[in-house]
Formats: C-alpha cells, structure tokens, sequence
C-alpha cells in the first residue's frame, strides 16, 4: 500500500532580500526542489540521497508541511494533502514526525527531558494525564535512555543520547511515518551504529515508514528497502536497493559511489572521478543538470532534460542510455 | 630500509586546567613520522587528535599546557628551541590545514593577496616572483582560471575551492611536514576525493610526510601508509595499515571496525560498541576501554597503557591482546 505519493513536487526559495540577489540586481531563486516524484510503502524505507544542497530536507520540510510547496502535489494514504480539512491536516501533524540531525538544536536546552516529550502528548491529547508518566517512561525505555534521568537537561547527555530522547519525542505521538533527517551524521561511529539499530528495532516493533536522508552511502545501504538519489533538486536515478548497490547505472551514482571511503588493507591510487562543483541553483544549467561534469555528455544533454526511464528494473534520467 | 625520521615524539603529554578539574586531554604518547609517508591519526571525537596536532606545533593556549614530552623534528627538539625559531618552523617547514578552511583564511583578504603574503615571508621571494608562483599553486590544485581567482576574497569561492586554496597555502613554502586535521569532513564525499587524490599526488611528488587526522577510518584507510588510533588521549593502537585493518589487536579499534557499515555485506544488525568514552576529567585507572570492553580480565584495570609490541609493524595497549600473541609465539615455539 502506498503511504505517502509525492508528484512533480517542485520548491524554489526566493532571494530578493539576499546579498547575492542584490549583487545579480535582480528577483532571483534558489531552485531548491525541481520536479521530483516518488512514492513510499508502508513499513517501507526510502532513502534520499545526494550531495549537500540538492534538496533532501527541503522535500521532507515540505512533506511534514513545513514549507508550501511552489508546485506539485503531496498525498498520504491517497489523500492529497493539499485538499485535505484544517483538522484532517492537525491529525496528520501526529501522523507525520521528524528525527533531525542535530539532536541539540531540536530539543528546548531549558526543558526537562519530561517535558520535552510531555509537551507534544499534550498538545495532542494522546494519554490521560493519569497515564503520562508511564507513557513516557515507556517510551524512554524503548529508546534506552534510563528512567531515572526524566528531571535532566539536554545538555546534561551525550550526543548520542540526546538523539534517542529526541527519537522518543518523535514516537510520542504514535506516528506512522517518519522522516529521518541526517539523524545519525553528526555522531562518532561507535554511536552511529547504535543509533542505526534503535531505528531498525522501531521500525519492526511499530511498523514505521521511514523517509530517511542521509549522504553516508554504506549507512544507506545498510537502512534502505528503496534508494533515490539526487542532484540539484532532480532525482537521478531511483529504484531497489538492492538493485542499485549492484549496479549503479546513471554517470553520476556511479561517481558517487566511486568517491565513498571503504575500509581496506590496499592504498587507493586513484582518487577524484568529478571535476569541478555542482552549478549554483540560482542559475539552473540547461538540459541535464549533471552536464557540467558529466564524462558522457554530447550535444543533446546540453538542450535536453532527460526524465526518469525504466533501466534493468530501476529509474534513471540520463540520455545516454 | 628505515627511512628517514622527520619527526620523533616522545611522552608528549597537553592537560587543561579548567574550572572543572583538569583535562588530561593527550596521556603522554609516542609515535614517529617517517619521510614521505602519511601517517592516520584515527579516534572518536574528543580522543585528543586534534589537541595533538596542535601540540606538535606547540599551538596550545592557556588554560592548555604542554607538562612533558619532546618533539623531534630532524633531531631538533622543538620543545627547547624558542618562539622566534619556532615561529619560522611553523607555516614553514610544517604547516598546518583545518577542518574549516575559514579558520586559515583571511575574509578581507584576496587569495592572492594571502599566497603572496606567505610566499615572501616564509621564501623572501620578490612581489612579482610570488605572484607568479601563487598563479603556478592555484592552478596547481586544479582551480580554474588561477589569474581571475587571485583576484577574489575566500567567500567567492565554494567550500571546496577554499580548502583548495588552503592545500596551495600549506605547500606554498614546501614545507616538509603537514598536519592536516579533518581537512574533508565538511566536504562532500565527491569534493572530498578530488581534495583526498590532490593532496596524495602533491605530497608524493615532494616526498612530504603527512600527518592525517581523522575519525574516518575508512578514508584513512585508503591513504595512510601507518595509523596511529587514539582513545581517551592514549594511543592505543599503532602500526602498518595492513596489519591493523586486516588484523586489529585492540579490542576497540576491532569495535570500530566491525561498527561500520560494508558496502558490499549484507548484515542486518550492526555490531556495536556499547556506552562511551569516558570523560577526560575523570579517566579510570588501568585500561580505559575497559567499562565498554567484551574481552576484559581482572588484569585489565592494572593495565599500565603503554604500547606493546605485537609484531614489528604494530602495537597496541590491550594487555589481552599481548597476552593472547605470547601464547600463541609460545605455542608455537
Ligand atoms: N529556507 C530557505 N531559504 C532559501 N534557500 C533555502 C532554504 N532552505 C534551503 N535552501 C536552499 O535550497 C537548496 C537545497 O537545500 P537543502 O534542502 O537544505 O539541501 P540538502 O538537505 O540536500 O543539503 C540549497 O541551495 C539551500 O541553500
Ligand atoms: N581549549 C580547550 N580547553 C579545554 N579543553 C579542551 C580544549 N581543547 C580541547 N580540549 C579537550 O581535550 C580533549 C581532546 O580534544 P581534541 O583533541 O579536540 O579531540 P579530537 O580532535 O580527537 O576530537 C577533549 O576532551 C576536549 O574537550
Ligand atoms: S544526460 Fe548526458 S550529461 Fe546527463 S548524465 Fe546522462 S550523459 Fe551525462
Ligand atoms: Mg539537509
Ligand atoms: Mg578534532
């Protein structure tokens, strides 16, 4: 069953007010998010994937409601969200939750850890008050933080710990769908890993959905039924994981994946398979987005954007191909 | 054939005396650097990598303190030579890149102002000599038309064109050591391979000694010719790469490795290392893995966390570890 359906979801941010708008002198975007469509399984995890910039926690702000989209439609359980009532949209807003990146910044440093989840569970009227207290520390217990630090401050835990009591705040509400933003990235690898079972566990116990952004490809791999992988705003090349993983097909998955460190015992020789940066959003490149850098490209990639085409069970938008 | 040493570090030991009580962020460790290799300074954050590169170059600050060690450099010992001298070091014969490429950049200046700068303080080249050769570096880290970027001021750039610059400043003196700390980790994975692949090629051509530090141990991997990973400010781990990838003796780097995720494994849950490093205000006695170590013995709390030799490419401080080699060289003997 499809759970959440995003169609030709675009986001431009605008820049009038910006220094660079005022050095260009004239009403400029930031082509955030440029056309992207995909859909999620429930129980299912789909991962977006790309280079900081190409619009990954744009697409999640704008599922959870946070920004407006500028064009496209976002449906959950079949319902565009856009047509849905003001108290359909609330009732969402439990459905829906995000973990972020830097546990820090999310969690107030002047609540308590208590109230840092009570506050949600009140707001949204999940347990009586009688109930509370058991409530939380359940769910503090799910995510393995001990009972006894409900009166502690965030500053007072480790960054991993932080990002579990953030976890715990976004399952108060009992949500089915979540979008994971970076939520390990900021921690050591020893904590990564920890982090990346707790998900996992939660995902099996409450049959969560997961809309999971990360850079880190071998913790994609790890985490992911399904894999998008993007570029200015543009999705390349999407599909099965397993798939993918095998084998990379679009020119610049197949970069991507050249660059990813891997543990070995042999010196690598030879590093740098892009040259140059990613075009600056404000400035759309024509015809294929990955133009610039692109070893294949010829004429047509110039001109033309190539969609999203069926390839060995998978999608990619390359001409080439 | 031993290559030359450039650099010899001997019981350096950096504490902080803060409010708190006192750091004791680097435990007195040892380690040397040999010409032309890259060595890879591997540890979580707060492992005291970084405080040791600073230490080399005697970049620590009140309430830091440098209380014992020395620093060979070429059979100098840095830590008896004077300001002055060690000022004509530092920048010179052993410069310095940053995770944050803003940290060594000045905003109100040009690039090429700063390449002149350091070009005709560090070699007394003339203006019109250091300009010449600023074009030569820039162009020499793969930015392209190096004449206009001489021109621009560092946030006209992209992040990786500012580390860029920052790689053509560090070599602009030819210096014979660099310390380069996390110079990637803002990058991303793609920029960090040009940068990675930039950096190794223009060392190798030089014979420069590197010294990486990182808490990626995959990347570090791929580079380093010996890796050196530290814990709670000890080196616990130390030898070829080969020998510790293949074959890590401490039960914490053996964590760390099996705690990444394999691209091409399928596992369905990580293995993962439980609780934390502990806090450097409050080191435990003995090993100081020990509260998160599966394999500990009564003999670990008396561990004395000097290196022991395993073979004559590694060493590590686990006492199990050592215990278990001895056995097994005596077995079969
Ligand atoms: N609120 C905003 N206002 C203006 N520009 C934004 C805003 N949020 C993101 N952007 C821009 O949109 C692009 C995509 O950003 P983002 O979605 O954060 O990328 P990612 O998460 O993939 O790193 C970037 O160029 C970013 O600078
Ligand atoms: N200026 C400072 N004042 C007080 N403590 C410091 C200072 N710099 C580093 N430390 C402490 O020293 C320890 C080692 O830090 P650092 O070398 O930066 O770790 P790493 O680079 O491995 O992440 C940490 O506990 C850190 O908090
Ligand atoms: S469409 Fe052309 S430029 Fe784009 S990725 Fe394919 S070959 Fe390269
Ligand atoms: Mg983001
Ligand atoms: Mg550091």
């Amino acid at each position: 069953m499809k759970l959440l359906e995003v169609n030709n979801l675009k986001k431009h941010f605008s820049v009038n007010d910006s220094f660079l708008a005022n050095l260009l002198n004239k009403n400029s975007q930031v082509h955030a998010v440029n056309g992207v469509s995909f859909s999620i399984n429930k129980g299912e995890t789909l991962s977006l994937v790309g280079e900081s910039g190409c619009g990954k926690s744009t697409i999640g702000r704008t599922i959870l409601g946070l920004y407006e989209p500028t064009e496209g439609e976002i449906s959950y359980c079949g319902k565009k969200i856009s047509q849905m009532s003001k108290k359909e949209k609330f009732g969402l807003k439990e459905k829906m939750q995000m973990i972020f990146q830097d546990p820090f910044s999310s969690l107030n440093p002047r609540q308590k850890v208590k109230d840092i989840i009570k506050e949600p569970i009140r707001s949204h009227d999940i347990v009586s008050r009688e109930e509370e207290k058991d409530y939380i520390l359940n769910l503090l217990d799910k995510v393995g933080v001990d009972g006894s630090y409900l009166n502690r401050y965030p500053h007072q835990f480790s960054g991993g710990q932080r990002q579990r009591i953030g976890i715990a705040r976004s399952l108060s509400m009992e949500p089915d769908f979540i979008v994971a933003d970076e939520p390990i990235s900021a921690l050591d690898v020893s904590i990564q890993a920890q982090i990346l079972n707790l998900l996992m566990d939660l995902q099996d116990e409450f049959d969560l959905t997961f809309l999971f952004i990360a850079h880190d490809l071998s913790v994609v791999k790890h985490i992911s039924d399904r894999v998008a992988i993007m570029y200015l705003g543009k999705i390349f090349e999407i599909g099965d994981k397993k798939d993918i993983f095998a084998e990379p097909i679009h020119p610049y998955t197949k970069a991507l994946f050249n660059s990813i460190p891997e543990l070995t015992t042999t010196t690598k020789e030879k590093f740098s398979v892009l040259s140059g940066d990613v075009p600056d959003p404000i400035q759309l490149p024509q015809g294929c987005y990955f133009h610039s850098r692109c070893k294949y490209a010829e004429e047509i990639c110039l001109k033309e954007k190539p969609e999203l085409k069926e390839v060995n069970g998978r999608k990619v938008a390359c001409h080439q191909l | 054939m031993q290559r030359e040493k450039i650099l010899e570090v001997k019981n350096l030991k950096t504490f902080f005396n803060t409010k708190d009580g006192v750091i004791k962020a680097v435990n007195g460790v040892n380690f040397d650097l040999e010409k032309g290799e890259i060595l890879g300074i591997v540890g979580e954050s707060g492992a005291g990598k970084s405080v040791t590169g600073f230490s080399l170059l005697r970049l620590i600050d009140p309430p830091g303190e440098i209380l014992e060690g020395s620093i060979k450099f070429k059979g100098q010992d840095l830590m008896k030579i004077n300001k002055r001298n060690m000022n004509k070091i530092r920048g010179k014969k052993i410069s310095m890149i940053f995770q944050d490429p803003m940290a060594s950049l000045n905003p109100v200046l040009t690039i090429g102002q700063q390449l002149i700068e350091v070009l005709q303080f560090h070699l007394n080249y003339s203006r019109k000599k250091a300009r010449n050769r600023a074009v030569e570096l820039l162009n020499m880290v793969g930015i392209s038309s190096p004449e206009k970027r001489m021109k621009h001021y560092p946030n006209q750039l992209s992040g990786g064109m500012r580390q860029r610059v920052v790689v053509a400043i560090a070599l602009a003196s030819d210096p014979e050591v660099i310390i380069a700390d996390e110079p990637t980790t803002a990058l991303d994975v793609t920029i960090q391979a040009q940068i990675i692949g930039l950096m190794k090629n223009l060392i190798k051509d030089r014979q420069t000694s590197l010294i990486f530090i990182t808490h990626d141990l995959a990347l570090v991997s791929e580079i380093a010719d010996r890796i050196l990973v530290m814990y709670a400010g000890d080196i616990i781990e130390y030898g070829s790469k080969e020998s510790i990838i293949s074959n890590p003796a401490h039960p914490y780097t053996q964590g760390l490795i099996n705690s990444i995720p394999v691209l091409d494994k399928d596992q369905k849950r990580l293995k993962q290392i439980k609780g934390l490093m502990p806090s450097p205000l409050d080191l435990p006695e003995g090993c100081k893995f020990r509260s998160r170590c599966s394999k500990k013995t009564d003999y670990c709390k008396n561990n004395d966390n000097k290196l022991k030799k395993i073979n004559n490419n590694h060493y590590s401080t686990c006492s199990e570890a050592y215990q278990l080699q001895k056995e097994l060289i005596a077995g079969v003997g």
